[in-house]
Parts: C-alpha cells; structure tokens; sequence
C-alpha cells in the first residue's frame, strides 16, 4: 500500500540519519591517523602516567562506591521514612548536574577556603592536587548511577524471601548478607559497570578540583584536553584506547543485563507448574 | 509443648481484624473469604507484622504485649513458617535452603520429607509439591514450637493436593506441635485440622470441630462456608417443637428446631435428594425448581436447582431444563439466625 | 487526526532548518589571549571576544574559526599562521613581564622565587608547556637554574594564564607564574612577587589581521587601528603592558 510505504521509508530515512550522525564521528576517530602508529603513541610518558591515575583513582573510588553504597542503597530499597523521597532526589542530583557544577561546589567544600577545606587545611589535608581530589570527583558523579541501580536491585527482590530468611531465623544482617544481597547481585553488578564507566569519563568536576598534574591527577580525559593543543597524535590515541574501553563496558553492561533477566527472583518463577 | 496465644486487634484496610484464640497440641485451620485477614493473623503471630494492640504468647513467654511493649522481632521467636507461595531461595539448592533454618536436622528432614535426591537442586527446576515439602522441612529445620502454613494446598493441582492432604494430616499427627493453618477451602479445613475457625470480615464467627460448624453452624456465613444452602424466610414456632418457616417466595419448610422470626435455614447438598414428582410423606419439604447446571464432581453430580446446591446420586441422570424437586426432611434443616441477609 | 503528528514535524523540522540559517551581520570578532581579557573590551567594548591561550586560538583558527582578529602573547603563533597564509604580517602591539603570585594570605610564606626550590613539595600552578605563559615560565626558570622547581613540587599544567590566575586565587596552589597585568587584575585576591628582570624572557604580543572567506576585514583593522591608538596604549600601560616603540 502506497501510504504505509511512504511512512515506512521516513522511518528509515530519520533512522538513517541518527546512525550517520552517531557513527561518523566515531569511525572518523580510527581513521585519521594509521592504527599502526597507536601503540606507539600509547607508550609515551604521557598517556602512561594517565593511565595509572585512571585507573587507581577508578579502583579507589568503585571501592568506595561499592562498600558505602551498597549498604546505603539496601537502606533506601527496604525503609520507608519521612523524607525518603528528598534523599532519593538528593542522591540522583549528580545525574544531572553539569560535571563543572560539580567541580565548582567540590571547590567550594572542599578547596583551600572552602566550607570543610579550610578546616582539613588547618589539620594538615589538602585536597586540590592530589589524588585524593580525583577519587572525590570520580566518586561523586559516579555514585549516583550505581546507587539508583542498587536501590532498583533491591526493591526487585521478592519481598516474601526477607521475610522466610527472619521466620527461619535470621537477623536483619544475615537477611542483607545471604538473602538480599546475593538475589541482587547482577543488579548491582550492571549499577557498578555504569558507574565505573562514568568515572572513567570524567572531566569537567577534576580539571576544575583536581587539577591537571599529570602523574597525580592528570586522568585520561584530561591527557586528551593537553595534547590537544601540544601533540594532537596522542590525544587521538587516548581517544581511541578510551574508546576501546567505553565499548568494552557496555557490551558488559548488555552482557550482565541479560544475565540479570534470567536470574529468578520473583515468585513468578514459581508459577503453577508441575 | 506450650499453648499458642493471640488476642490482637489489627486495623486493615476496610475493617479491624480482632481475633483472639489459643492454640493447643492441636491443629487449627483459619477459614474465609480472600482478605478477611486470615493471612494478616498468621504474619503477626510469626512477628512480621506487628498488631495494634494485644498479646500473642507462647506459654508464658511474651512474644508480643501491647501493654508491656515487647514485640520479639521473628528471628527470636520459635515460629515455622509455611508460605503461600513456599518462598523458598531461588539462589541456593534445596539441601541449603533447609539448612538455612537449622544444619544439624537438615540431613533428617531432608529424608523424612522424601526430597533427599533433589538436594543439589535448584527450587526452580522442582514441581510443586516437592517445593512445598522442601518448604516444610526447611520450616521445620528449625525446631519451632508452633508451625504456620498459609493456603498449604492452594498452588498446588488437583491430583497433588488430594496426595499431600494425607501427607499433611499424617505429619500434624506426628508433629503434634501448636499448628495454624490458613485455607479458603473449607473441606481442606475439615481434612486437616481438629478445629476449624471461620474468619470473616476481621471476626471469628465460630470456633469448633468441623462437625460442629455443618451440624451447629452459628450463622449464616459459617453456614455457607461450610458449604451449605442458606434459605431465607419467616418462622413460627409450631406445637411439635419445630417450626414452620414461609421462604420469600412462598414455599413452606418444615424445620425440626423450634424458632421464630426471621431465619436463615441451612440444608447441606448431600442432605437433599432429587426426585420427578413430589414426595408421598407430607413432613417431607420438597422444593421444586428448574436445573440450571449439572456437574461431576469425584464421583457424585453437583446440580444446580434453582437457587439450591444439590449433591445427587450420578444415577439420578438429572438433565439441565429438567423440573425436579429437591426433597429433605426437617431434621436435615438447621436454623441460623437471619441477621445476616445480603 | 493523522494530519496533527505530521504538521508539529513538520514545524519542529522549519525551526531547526531557521536555527541553522547563519545570523547576519556578526560583529568583529577579535581571538585573543587570556591575559588581554581584561584590557581589550575597555580598548573596543562592541567586539565580540573570544579568549583563551594563543596556542589553542591559533589552533582553532587552522581549523576555520570565524575570527577577524588574532592577538597572541607570543609571536610563534601568528607567524606561524602567517606562514601558512591563513592571516597577514604580523605586528607587534604589547610587551609582558612575568611574576610569581601566591594568594592574598600566602599560606607558605613564600617570599622570593628561591623559596619554591626548598623545603617540602608545595602545590604550583603554571600555564602547560605548549600554551606561551608556560613556555615562557619553563625559560625564566631554565635562565635562573630553578627547573628543579618544576620537578619537586606538585605542578598543575594549566591551558590558559587565567587558570593560573584561579588556582591561585582560590588557595588550590600555594603559588603560581603569571604576567604582571595579570596579577594586577587579581590584585584583590593574589599577592605579587617579582621576578628578576635578567631572567625575564622576551614577550611580545602581536597581532594579525585574519584572513579567510567571511572574514571582516574592515572592522578589524578598525580595531587594531583602536589598539595602537593614542587611547589604546594608554590602557594597555595602565594595564601594565610594556609598549612598543611607536
């Protein structure tokens, strides 16, 4: 029929038009430079140091993320309290906060003059410059993604087996320990991959904290913003390793995804069956 | 062994439920229609819910007092419980899942309940009666001095439940512990419990044997539970000691208990017979209606005459459309009060 | 009712199209470095400004920027577009001297330059190697023998003087290496040493005029011409610009 042929071609022609948009870029990346010459370029003292304040400022604060969160986001999921949806929305902020915001509010927390700084300044701690600035800044932007997965996770555990675990026995900590935690694990699991992609990504909220001294606080991100103006090879080389390691975090988000569906939780799984 | 105690009133939605009872070395099953807070009862006597006010006591170990402000959380207090939908842990295997109540009786229970092969198996991958049995020896891991079931033989088909309605039976005899049970099916009731209690609208309206609730049921509600027609109608007390009741619409019965006023007779199917012409013996009631629907049910018919529920003969071979009447005698009548109209 | 989805795409699709229609009749549009930010919207206010460091500007103008006007703090990067004809001769319009500034209540008690070469690590900031600020930093340091000064402190690379400006300002970097006309812009929140004029690194500011399809060639010689005016320098020596001979 002439009409739904129309309609169906405009559909293609706009899906058309977003793959275009999206892949060129992307595919531009690879193609500027010769991919022999990457390696190379990875190796210089450069991207090394970055690559090594990526990654520690990373493991530290998903470390962070994960202990501290995960009790926190097992607090929200199973209590309801006056002001539970203030904290929620407190929590969520950060998602969609401008990351320079962020930068700026952490400055005026914890900068030199700043609201808790200059208390930490006079007993001795300073944060801007230092590493410790970069985990600060990763963990804030970060945080909330895995804390709004983790609070999904734990709201979808069947809300009967909590209560057969206390019937059966067990405190409130063995319940969280061998009950709701594990039921909530690939949930949980899909928060942090998130998470952590996040963290690597960040920009805005360290150069304007952290700094950009390289070996300390000098994160990937902010190796491509420097060479950008000094040795364009290499950024695009950092471009393209981070790439590389964007992509390999989603197919494990799609991957845990899949898992997660899978994964009994509910008594649905228990239907009428033989 | 020590004695169950509850006393609570609970405010729920539309109603407040306000039961007390005591639970002895017996088994006592809850009745009534969905949401009438059977399920509410058995929550708070196991601490997940606490009540408004009461007490709920096992012997003289307080595990709920309004007044004295203790409410045992449910790890402390010495409760099995059996879950509708049995909840067992999706993630772990049976044999852990019974182990989570208790390691030391799981090896015997897990025997005893016939589900030993299935140890290393996963709840999922089992049918519905070996998850049920995985969920008792996993309740009973734990060595708890009262047990609590809700709705034990509702997910389960036909076939399964007819098999564990005696399994049950038999492990309430051997436990011989303070055990609740919760049902919407009366006759499940009356198989598995030595006193049946017919909850309704948040009120236990009798207590007692399931003979004494068919025999003497206390109103028209426990009545229909127990699976009886309920006729309405007007009584007056005649010189034999029954009564002469005129139904609503017209027809005449003959009860053999004196009352008067408004009533609410109750006749169980099995009491009425069918037959194509009117009875020869006047003391006889006869009703005569139309059949509305004929159905087999273990072996008898279950008929639809007009508004009665009859359980006939199969060789009766009533046919829908066919004008029949149900015929009972005076002593099959027992008289409710008719309060409770709709 | 089929009609309805269609027409608001179609009205969403004419606004984006009208977005995308180039405005018309832009003003001048003058690059300049960072630390002309303050004095050059007093020498023309009606420009429209962009800043930041030369490097980065001259960058962007390789790239097709819609700029009039390039005023850098260094030569090597208007000659260098003026190489690769992408903007006229350069000249030259101002002159710099660098200072170290710590903040107003000098949290490490730096006196002198010398003191950044002793005692613990202290946190510095200084503009990055390739943006002039930091290239010209990297040579006082190498004339005075302190590089060390860059290798055992804790250095932020900053890509422009007025990242300098804030690290320090805010108290994120106990000091940092500045133009002159910078400190006195911050002088409110930074306090300024000075730095021996024998290791000072020449700097000169030039300008070009840019020159590219689009470009307006009218309006920034007008500006320039405003720069090198009487008026002009006056500011910029208020300013704390050295100035060239006339």
């Amino acid at each position: 029929m002439r009409g739904s042929a129309w309609f169906t071609a405009l559909l293609a022609l706009a899906l058309g038009v977003v793959v275009a948009f999206l892949a060129i870029p992307l595919v531009a990346l690879f193609t500027e430079i010769p991919l022999r010459r990457i390696p190379s370029l990875l190796g210089d003292q450069v991207v090394r140091d970055a690559l090594k304040v990526t990654l520690r400022a990373n493991l530290v604060a998903n470390a962070l993320i994960l202990v501290i969160g995960t009790p926190a986001a097992y607090f929200l999921a199973t209590r309801r309290f006056r002001g539970r949806a203030l904290v929620v929305t407190l929590i969520e902020l950060p998602l969609v906060l401008p990351p320079a915001v962020a930068g700026i509010a952490m400055l005026a927390a914890f900068g030199a003059t700043g609201l808790l700084g200059d208390r930490l300044a006079r007993a001795g701690v300073v944060l801007p410059f230092t590493e410790w600035a970069v985990i600060v800044a990763v963990t804030f932007v970060a945080a909330p993604f895995y804390l709004r997965q983790g609070i999904a996770a734990f709201e979808s555990v069947d809300p009967s087996l909590p209560d057969a675990a206390r019937t059966l026995g067990a405190g409130p900590a063995r319940v969280f320990a061998r009950v709701a935690l594990p039921l909530a694990a690939s949930g949980l699991i899909a928060g942090w991959v998130l998470a952590f992609a996040r963290g690597i990504g960040e920009f805005g909220a360290t150069i304007i904290f952290a700094g950009n001294v390289q070996g300390r606080t000098q994160t990937l991100t902010l190796a491509i913003y420097e060479q950008l103006d000094n040795d364009f090879d290499v950024a695009l080389a950092i471009s393209i390793l981070l790439v590389v390691l964007s992509a390999g975090v989603l197919l494990s988000y799609k991957l845990l995804s899949a898992w997660k569906s899978s994964a009994p939780t509910s008594p649905s799984a228990f239907a009428l069956t033989r | 062994m020590e004695k169950l105690r509850a006393d609570i009133a609970v405010g729920l939605r539309s109603y407040a439920l306000s039961v007390a009872l005591e639970v002895g070395r017996e088994t006592i099953a809850l009745v009534g229609p969905s949401g009438a807070g059977k399920t509410t009862l058995l929550r708070a006597i196991a601490g997940l819910r606490d009540p408004d006010a009461g007490l709920i006591a096992l012997g003289d170990e307080a595990w709920f007092d309004s007044a004295a402000g203790t409410a045992l959380a449910p790890e402390e207090r010495s409760v099995g419980l059996v879950f509708q939908d049995y909840a067992l842990f999706p993630h772990l295997s049976v044999r852990r899942n019974v182990e989570f109540g208790g390691r030391e009786r799981a090896a015997e229970l897990l025997e005893r309940f016939g589900v030993a092969h299935l140890a290393d198996d996963r709840p999922a991958t089992i049918s519905g009666g070996e998850r049920q049995r995985v969920a008792l020896a996993r309740a009973l891991a734990r060595d708890p001095a009262v047990l609590l079931l809700d709705e034990p033989l509702s997910a389960l088909d036909a076939q399964t439940r007819a098999a564990v309605r005696g399994e049950l039976q038999d492990l309430f005899a051997e436990l011989d512990l303070p055990t609740l049970l919760v049902t919407h099916d009366f006759r499940d009731a009356a198989a598995l419990a030595d006193r049946v209690g017919v909850l309704v609208d948040g009120t236990l309206r009798q207590l007692g044997t399931p003979e004494e609730l068919m025999e003497a049921p206390a109103d028209a509600f426990v009545a229909r539970f127990t699976g009886a027609n309920v006729l309405f109608g007007d009584a007056v007390a005649d010189e034999g000691g029954g009564a002469t009741v005129v139904l609503d619409d017209g027809t005449r019965v003959a009860a053999a208990h004196a009352a008067s006023g408004r009533v609410g007779l109750a006749v169980h199917p099995w009491r009425i017979t069918l037959s194509d012409t009117a009875p020869a013996d006047p003391r006889l009631n006869a009703i005569r209606a139309v059949v509305t629907s004929v159905t087999p049910d273990s072996g008898r018919l279950r008929v639809r005459l007009g508004s009665l529920d009859v359980d006939a003969d199969p060789r009766a071979r009533p046919r829908r459309g066919d004008q029949l009447y149900g015929v009972f005698e005076p002593t099959s009548v027992h008289v409710v009060s008719g309060s409770q109209e709709p | 009712m089929l009609r309805k989805p269609f027409l608001l795409l179609a009205a969403s699709a004419a606004l984006v199209i009208a977005a995308m229609v180039p405005a018309a009749a832009r003003a001048t549009t003058v690059y300049a470095a960072t630390s002309l930010r303050d004095v050059f919207p007093r020498i023309d206010g009606g420009m429209t400004f962009s800043f930041a460091g030369s490097n980065t500007l001259q960058l962007q103008i390789e790239r097709g920027a819609p700029a009039d006007v390039f005023a850098s703090a260094s030569p090597k990067e208007p000659q260098a577009l003026y190489a690769e004809k992408k903007c006229g001769r350069p000249a030259v319009f101002a002159t710099n001297v660098l200072v170290l500034i710590v903040p107003k209540d000098n949290p490490a008690g730096i006196t002198s330059v010398y003191d950044l070469k002793q005692g613990s690590p202290k946190r510095i900031a200084v503009g990055s190697a390739g943006v002039p600020v930091g290239g010209y930093t990297r040579q006082l340091l190498a004339r005075m023998r302190l590089g060390r000064v860059l290798t055992q402190n804790i250095v932020s690379n900053e890509s422009n003087v007025g990242g300098v400006v804030t690290k320090v300002a805010l108290g994120s970097a106990v000091a940092g290496f500045v133009y002159v006309t910078d400190g006195k812009i911050a002088s409110d929140r930074v306090r300024t040493i000075r730095l021996p004029t024998w290791a000072q690194p020449p700097i000169r500011y030039e300008y070009c005029i840019v020159q590219r399809t689009g470009a307006d060639r009218a309006g920034a010689q007008a500006f320039v011409n405003k720069v090198r005016s009487p008026r002009g320098r006056r500011l910029l020596d208020a300013a704390g610009f050295g100035l060239p001979r006339r």
